[in-house]
């Protein structure tokens, strides 16, 4: 019965491009979803420009992964929470490519973080 | 002896680009280029950003959303090509 409540947070914290591990957590996370998992997606540090609007990444030769966020809500993945103060400290505003997305700040973020069984920082 | 520094890392979760900044002298050239170009809104950068010796890759912010301040030079890749060669030593900072 214990199992029945677990869940996975994975927590992206790397910006998009230069690196693979933003792929990677998304590629996760639907994973997790497509196995019915309980998944939470939370974005933290250099994360957050993952979820921002008006990326162009076909201009440095990158397949542009970050159209299939769009497709969260087939994955039954609705959790997706940002970090409030990450966004501040990079001056950005609240402008995603995706709905749905929750802006929390550090202390909400953290105490979200916590209710997770599981957690994968990438 | 002036030094082309390519700066590929975000200030924001890398400490190279205090390295960098460190090194940085009046007669060297700053190019801001990959996850480099997100220290276009950090304050560590705020005063050199419109130091006519420094440079962001537009293509590189156009990519990740970025706008770029009208006082900033921007530069294509190849553009940067040419920069290696009127510098005499080139630093990426990654």
């Amino acid at each position: 019965m214990e199992n029945m409540n677990k869940s996975i947070a994975i927590l992206s914290t790397s910006a998009p491009f230069s690196q693979s591990n933003a792929k990677e957590a998304m590629d996760v996370a639907l994973i997790f979803g497509s196995y019915e998992q309980n998944t939470h997606l939370f974005f933290q540090g250099d994360g957050v420009y993952q979820l921002m609007a008006e990326q162009q990444p076909e201009k440095i030769n990158v397949k542009n992964f970050l159209k299939t966020f769009s497709a969260f809500h087939f994955y039954d993945l609705d959790n997706v929470y940002v970090c409030k103060n990450s966004l501040e400290e990079r001056s950005l505003l609240e402008n995603f490519h995706i709905e749905n997305v929750q802006v929390l700040n550090v202390n909400e973020f953290s105490q979200a973080l916590h209710q997770h069984q599981t957690i994968l920082n990438f | 002896m002036n030094i082309l520094h390519l700066l590929r890392c975000s200030a924001f979760s890398s400490k190279k680009v205090d390295h960098c900044l460190a090194n940085l002298s009046g007669e060297d050239s700053l190019i801001l280029l990959d996850d480099g170009c997100y220290n276009l809104t950090h304050p560590s950068l705020a005063n050199i950003i419109s130091s006519p010796s420094t440079y962001i890759v537009k293509e590189h912010a156009i990519a990740r959303a970025l706008s770029i301040p009208d006082h900033l030079k921007t530069i294509s890749l190849l553009e940067l090509n040419d920069l290696i060669f009127t510098h005499n030593s080139v630093v990426t900072w990654q």
